[in-house]
């Protein structure tokens, strides 16, 4: 067999001209496969990229979008984003937090009144933005991630800097404790609410104020409508400036558990104060926004307000990054579920969330789309690969079946023939896939081994089906033709 | 070299539209060291009848035996290889090995080391009148009377007992054939090869030691 074979390469050497259509049909399909692995690799590469490293912001606003700011979403509902254990919780798919929360504050050193923004960053406040002119300076090595923290520091216009002492800002937080003394519905709520669910306003016997529901099988349920905790059915309450009082809360019925939301109206009365004296170290400044400016760190205000119970936790801006691109779908889905039990419960604004995804999906799209044809292609080409191997050795063996009658004739067998000529095809496809594969590795840098090798086997393949045919060859037959 | 023995053969070719047959129930005996000559019109069978003694084909009935051995008992490749010589009207040879290649091919094939089998080459072809200077040319560049007596060389390097010519002067002038039949019948008297030829030509005809007619299939005389 292997005489076979050296003869079958000592002919093609011989033959010169014609033994390079092989090489040459192999070279030109390698560097066509080579180019389109080449091609796949970098778009798999970009698309890697873009997946890693392109920022989708998400943010919580009000249902039109517009609201991004003052939506006063409880601790109920930023647990969503915080906390992993959660029901529907987000944590996992989210990262960057960007919360903000205004307290006033009384400057203790001067007396004055003014504002204390605690933020996560300085993309928390539109003020900070660039455009507006704002700018920030640190000192102590302090940056920006200082915001991220629950150190007790504070960034401040020049004034408040100016009558601080030592460089500590001394601040007493003021909340204001509100009381209700009457509760009615408000004039605008559907009636026909009221009337499906049973839902009326009524007064015990000592004078406190309930909300009772009828459910069915002639049970009730009652919350008070004073800030006071009852058994297994938790009011929740939003205080509002214009007077108004949100009532929420769960009520159990029958197997499971249905969502309530009325918004009732209270009479505010003056509930009183809470204030908190804290120290702040003043670790920079900020210039452009006028006076009386404060920034600190949302969790270290936070951590202050916490002692307090009466003192709600709310985050006024809630925006976000996606963790991870690859988990956005899945992202999309699970907000949407979590934001379903939001709105009616944990705030007084319905909430919903927009996910600033259009640039992403401009980026990526063309790049799948892309990936999709050349992943279409390779096959194609594999394909083709196979058509071809099996043309070119049946035109170039059918030129030689008298060649082949004589080896039939003296006697070798039919599979030493087709061994030869499997091992001829072979090796001049060899090489011409290795100057193929020289020439895409000068361009491209490097290549993959295993496409030009698929390649390599299915334009063999193509020829063993050829090969097959002609080693067969009636000698009888061909003599008589040439004859 | 085992008697080749003909027994009953018989050989029908079937295509779409008709059944023919080309051998009915031929029997005979070659024996070694004669020059048989085998004549008859078109289509009487005498390249059916070298086809299966080379074991191309079986016979669809009947036997073609060497000594005991049945040809659809045995590898065929290796009949042809070691025992069975075809030397036929052209074409016989490689077009791409020279002419001391193209008779060294068989042995090398057989794994005979390629020293002894050019020197059994050289001798071979002196010895049918291919003087050295030709050795090495390629097929092209000999005439036809040199590329039959290349042929011959062959499948006498190869020492096949029986050598089947098939039509061997069919391309050859008067006097080129002459010397092909010369040489034939004198490799069948020297060197004890049974030797069987196919031909129209009446002057090979007479210079065999039998003649065999086939007519219709069947052996006339």
């Amino acid at each position: 067999m292997l005489f076979v074979i050296s003869y079958f390469m000592k002919r093609a050497v011989r033959e010169r001209i014609k033994s390079l259509a092989v090489p040459i049909l192999a070279f030109t399909l390698i560097v066509l496969i080579n180019t389109l692995g080449g091609i796949k690799e970098w778009l798999d590469a970009e698309f890697e990229n873009t997946m890693d490293n392109h920022v989708i912001i998400a943010e919580v606003s009000d249902l039109t979008g517009d609201k991004t700011d003052n939506l006063n979403i409880s601790q109920n509902a930023l647990e969503l984003f915080t906390n992993p254990t959660a029901a529907l919780s987000l944590y996992d798919f989210t990262s960057d937090l960007i919360l903000k929360r205004s307290f006033d504050v009384i400057l203790s050193d001067s007396q004055k009144e003014t504002v204390v923004t605690a933020i996560t960053g300085i993309v928390a406040d539109d003020r900070l933005a660039p455009e507006t002119g704002a700018t920030v300076s640190f000192s102590g090595g302090y940056d920006d991630s200082i915001f991220q923290t629950d150190k007790p520091v504070a960034v401040v216009s020049e004034d408040v800097l100016a009558a601080a002492t030592d460089g500590t800002l001394r601040i007493t937080i003021t909340e204001k404790l509100p009381d209700v003394s009457e509760f009615y519905f408000d004039p605008d709520i559907e009636q026909d609410y009221l009337e499906m669910y049973n839902i009326e306003i009524r007064q015990d016997s000592d004078g406190e104020w309930l909300l009772v529901v009828e459910g069915d099988n002639n049970t009730s349920t009652i919350a008070y409508l004073t800030p006071i905790v009852q058994s297994n059915v938790v009011p929740w309450y939003d205080y509002h400036d214009d007077g108004f009082v949100t009532v929420a809360w769960y009520l159990p019925i029958h197997m499971g558990w249905e969502a309530y939301w009325v918004r009732l109206a209270g009479q505010v009365t003056d509930g009183g104060y809470v204030t908190i004296e804290k120290e702040l170290e003043i670790v920079g400044t900020v210039t452009g926004l006028g006076d009386g400016v404060i920034f600190s760190p949302f969790w270290a205000i936070n951590s202050f307000v916490e002692e307090f119970e009466d003192i709600p936790f709310y985050t006024d801006r809630l925006s976000m990054t996606v963790a991870d691109n690859r988990e956005l779908s899945a992202f999309k889905i699970q907000a949407a579920r979590s934001f379903a039990r939001v709105r009616p419960i944990h705030t007084t604004i319905p909430l919903a969330m927009t996910v600033y995804d259009s640039s992403f999906y401009e980026a990526v799209e063309p790049l799948l789309q892309n990936i999709i044809l050349v992943d279409i292609a390779i096959p194609v080409v594999y394909v083709i690969s196979v058509c071809i191997g099996f043309l070119a050795s049946t035109l170039l063996t059918r030129a030689r079946r008298s060649e082949f009658a004589v080896m039939r004739s003296v006697g070798i067998h039919r599979r030493d023939i087709f061994t030869g000529i499997l091992s001829e095809q072979f090796i001049l496809s060899l090489i011409g896939a290795a100057v193929g594969s020289g020439l895409t590795i000068i361009v491209f840098g490097s290549i993959s081994i295993i496409r030009p090798a698929i390649l390599l086997g299915c334009y063999v393949l193509g020829t063993v089906f050829a090969g097959i045919k002609v080693s067969g060859t009636n000698v009888l037959e061909v003599m008589k033709e040439k004859e | 070299m085992d008697k080749l023995t003909l027994n009953d053969v018989s050989y029908t070719y079937k295509s779409k539209y008709q059944t023919v047959s080309a051998l009915a129930g031929i029997s005979y005996s070659f024996e070694p060291g004669k020059f048989y000559a085998v004549v008859g019109k078109s289509g009487s069978g005498k390249t059916t009848l070298l086809s299966l003694i080379a074991g191309l084909d079986l016979p669809m009935s009947g036997t073609v035996a060497f000594g005991e051995m049945e040809t659809d008992k045995i590898d065929r490749d290796k009949l042809r290889l070691e025992h069975v010589s075809v030397i036929y009207q052209s074409l016989n040879l490689f077009p791409l090995l020279t002419a001391i290649e193209n008779v060294m091919f068989p042995m090398e094939y057989r794994g005979i080391s390629k020293k002894e089998a050019e020197e059994t080459a050289i001798k071979r072809l002196e010895s049918v009148g291919i003087d050295s200077e030709k050795h090495h040319r390629l097929p092209s560049m000999l005439s036809g009377g040199e590329q039959q007596r290349v042929a011959i060389a062959r499948a006498l390097a190869a020492k096949t007992e029986i050598i089947l010519a098939d039509e061997p002067t069919g391309n050859l002038d008067s006097e080129n054939s002459a010397n092909i039949v010369e040489l034939l019948k004198n490799l069948a008297h020297s060197e004890n090869v049974c030797v069987i030829v196919v031909t129209h030509d009446p002057d090979v005809a007479q210079s065999a030691d039998l003649v065999i007619e086939l007519l219709d299939g069947k052996i006339k005389s």
